[in-house]
């Protein structure tokens, strides 16, 4: 058996978004300038205290920005994914598809 | 998910990232029907003006359909749930060309081409068109 050329890609995964929820967030706004925050609880399916939660633990790293203000009389939250953000996420993808495309082990031979 | 993810679970996370991606990114693509109403409405009111001859009439109408129109589209336009990604940057061309031909096309006819069809149903459409692909451009995306 030879040995592998570098570190395990799992390394590189960003601790952070290892949880679901928190990965799931951090898609859901990769690819828009702001998402409210109805959007992405209803997208990630997940309740209003757990998306408040995760996205405070978020907000705390500095990957998602919160922004709350109305639209007529209705309260309006608005999330959404600051440069930083972006560049964990960006990392993380690489390291999930780096640990995609390795060889599934071989189980060793029974003797 | 855990650091021992395997080539499997990884997988399956690539591919759940980019499911949600998508939905929320299709969310965000409703600029498209805002710069084609905004083209279609230019034009109209271009159509509206250029072919009213009587001045109080023509400004009452077009203050009226124009006001309200604005104050619907902004309305419609402020409680979408998600912008897309350089929108304003990408879009913004589209908005001065249609501006600047609206503000020539009356500055040209007011008066001059008064109630001519010949001259106001050309430059409506033109007036629109920069908008209207826009539009269809952003749409594509």
């Amino acid at each position: 058996m030879t040995a592998p050329a570098g570190p395990h890609p799992r390394h590189e995964l960003d601790e952070l978004l290892t949880h679901a929820v928190r990965f799931s967030v951090v898609a859901a706004l990769s690819g828009v300038e702001r998402a409210e925050f109805a959007l992405v609880r209803d997208t990630v399916e997940v309740s209003d205290s757990v998306l408040s939660k995760q996205v405070a633990l978020l907000e705390g790293a500095g990957y998602v920005e919160v922004e709350k203000g109305k639209v007529g009389r209705r309260p309006r939250t608005w999330l959404s994914l600051t440069a930083d953000g972006e560049q964990a996420f960006t990392r993380h993808l690489a390291a999930l598809r780096a640990i995609a495309s390795l060889a599934v082990a071989q189980p060793a031979e029974e003797s | 998910m855990t650091n021992e993810i395997s080539p499997e679970a990884a997988r399956a996370a690539l591919a759940s990232a980019a499911t949600t991606r998508e939905a929320v990114q299709a969310e965000g693509r409703w600029m498209a029907t805002y710069m084609l109403s905004f083209g279609l409405g230019f034009g109209a009111a271009a159509l509206l003006l250029g072919l009213i001859e009587n001045f109080w009439l023509r400004m009452g109408l077009f203050l009226a359909i124009w006001i309200t129109f604005v104050l619907v589209m902004v309305r419609w336009a402020s409680t979408r749930l998600a912008s897309a990604r350089t929108q304003a940057r990408r879009v913004a061309g589209w908005w001065v060309g249609t501006s600047v031909l609206f503000a020539v096309v009356l500055f040209l006819g007011t008066d001059r081409f008064q109630g001519q069809l010949s001259y106001w149903l050309p430059a409506a459409a033109l007036i629109a068109a920069p908008l209207v692909i826009g539009g269809l451009l952003e749409r594509r995306k």
